[in-house]
């Protein structure tokens, strides 16, 4: 504290000093009642009142002295130097009030402009944290691409599994052709059974025109038409044979026909067959791994949004809170308002004090001394009362982070 | 089947803050930037909650606890302080108010909804 050092040994005589002791209890006062926030006030408070202190400690070449021990007389040595340190103190204060007042100005300016930024701050902060909200739910409920992938691996199996099908059901068509052509054999070998009666009788037939002709040869003359009739018959009986040899040829080349058929379409059947049931137990793994795989990927994604969704809710309740800091600063800043309002009203006693303290100086009458007392009391009273009213800052003074209080249920 | 939250509060941010979180919950909430606005939005509405400041123009928090705890209709209703006020003394003054919690500014948004949650389900 300045107001502790003794300027002991000045050439002015002895004083001791009331108004000192006024201006120690401005500085004391203000600069004990103000907490590490309001570096603004403390510098311009210190400022002013450390001056004073110095120009009164010059003029007058005080003793240490306590605030208890309030003396009441003092001498007049040096009225000019008086009156300087008496000027110099209203300087001061004016100096003082005018940068106090600034300070109001300026703070006032703050508040109105952090209640504005943050206003918008929070509109826009309220509409982000939505969006963002609703698209994390959006993404938590399956997404639209999740559903059509789905439906794409459900339509690719109807396909396939309808070829292979198709497949199948070509295999027992072929197994039914067979079938027809196997029992187009059995007819072609009736047939050939109906040949051989029929070349039987045509041997018969012969051998039954060739008794005729003996018998006409030996009738002689008389048996010589009969004769003719025997040998046509025998022509008969011959074009039949060759009838019948060419019918069973025929008949053979179609049953080796049929028979080449039928090996084609019991090979093709095989081979559809083969193929139908690979295709099936192909699709079968083919969809069981699209479907682990799709189970892997929605469980991902089930994941993924729950991660997304929980990261959403921490970002929105970290700006939540910060967005609160506009509330506790704008109570600081109101607080430091009355700080400095206690500055105006002090710096204001200051001027009287100093105006007083020269009139004290110039004339020492009881009149001037008991005016400077009676302000110095005022001076003492009003600090006091200034303190009183800056004591209990609404905000803690350990809040300097925006960390989040406390919470007690009665 | 949710109730009315009123949040009282002379910081718009503040009450903008606390409506977010509690609408973002489900709940309905209507706003009062003063005790007094705050006690007329009471009696003309039927609130299940009060959250409210400590220092606002007009009527301040406790007054505001007390002038509700007048009332039939608010002898049980849950009344929240939260302010940036910290100490002991004051929150003693709010038990002996009436006032249900007591929460230091600023909050976190997941512990209001706990509190209000053991509130008023």
């Amino acid at each position: 504290m300045p107001v502790s050092e003794s300027m002991k040994g000045h050439s002015g005589g002895r004083f001791t000093v009331v108004g000192v002791l006024g201006v120690a209890a401005v500085s004391s006062a203000l600069l004990i009642g103000l907490p590490g926030l309001d570096a603004l006030t403390v510098a311009l408070t210190g400022f002013g009142l450390i001056a004073i202190v110095v120009l009164a400690g010059l003029a007058f070449g005080s003793r240490a002295a306590a605030q208890s021990e309030a003396p009441s007389s003092f001498e007049v040595a040096e009225p000019s130097v008086g009156r300087v340190a008496g000027d110099a103190t209203m300087q001061t204060a004016e100096e003082l009030r005018e940068q106090l007042n600034r300070a109001r100005d300026e703070l006032q300016q703050v508040q109105h402009m952090m209640v504005d930024a943050v206003g918008s701050l929070a509109r826009s902060f309220e509409d982000i944290a939505d969006q963002a909200r609703s698209q994390a739910q959006a993404t938590a409920d399956g997404s639209p691409g999740q559903l059509s992938y789905q439906q794409f691996a459900e339509e690719i199996s109807g396909i396939l599994r309808t070829l292979v099908d198709s497949i199948v059901n070509g295999g027992q068509r072929s197994n039914d052709m067979i079938e027809r052509m196997d029992t187009m054999r059995g007819q072609i070998a009736d047939v050939n059974r109906i040949l051989i009666e029929i070349e039987a009788i045509a041997s018969q037939t012969n051998l039954l025109a060739l008794n005729a002709a003996i018998e006409a040869a030996r009738a002689g003359d008389a048996g010589r038409g009969f004769a003719v009739v025997a040998d046509e018959v025998r022509a008969l009986s011959s074009r039949t044979q060759t009838f019948s040899s060419e019918i069973r040829q025929r008949s053979s080349e179609i049953e080796q026909a049929v028979g080449r058929a039928m090996q084609s379409t019991s090979e093709m059947a095989e081979r559809d067959r083969t193929l139908a049931l690979d295709s099936n137990a192909h699709l079968d793994s083919m969809l069981a791994k699209m479907s682990a795989l799709e189970q892997q990927r929605s469980l991902d994604e089930a994941l993924e949004a729950e991660r997304i969704q929980s990261q959403v809710a921490r970002t929105v309740d970290a700006a939540a809170v910060a967005m609160q800091f506009q509330d506790i600063a704008n109570q600081l800043l109101t607080h430091v308002h009355k700080r400095v309002a206690a500055g105006q009203q002090a710096a204001g006693l200051l001027d009287q004090l100093g105006r007083e303290l020269a009139a004290a100086v110039a004339d020492d009458s009881a009149e001037s001394r008991d005016r400077l007392n009676r302000t110095v009391s005022q001076l003492s009273a009003a600090l006091a009362q200034a303190r009183a009213q800056t004591q209990n800052c609404p905000v803690a003074s350990q809040t300097a982070s925006m960390a989040t209080g406390s919470v007690d249920l009665f | 089947m949710s109730k009315t939250i009123l949040t009282v509060d002379d910081s718009v941010s503040i009450r903008q803050m606390v409506s977010f979180t509690l609408k973002g919950a489900g709940y309905n909430v209507v706003q009062a930037a003063d005790g007094e606005e705050g006690l007329a939005v009471a009696k003309a509405n039927s609130i299940g909650l009060v959250i409210t400041d400590q220092n606002m123009p007009k009527m301040d928090g406790l007054s505001l606890v007390r002038a509700l705890r007048a009332l039939p209709a608010y002898t049980r209703t849950p009344i929240l302080l939260l302010t940036t006020e910290s100490s002991d003394q004051m929150k003693a003054q709010g038990k002996a108010a009436g006032a249900t919690g007591w929460l230091v500014k600023p909050f976190d948004p997941t512990k209001l909804l706990e509190v209000v949650r053991r509130c008023i389900g």
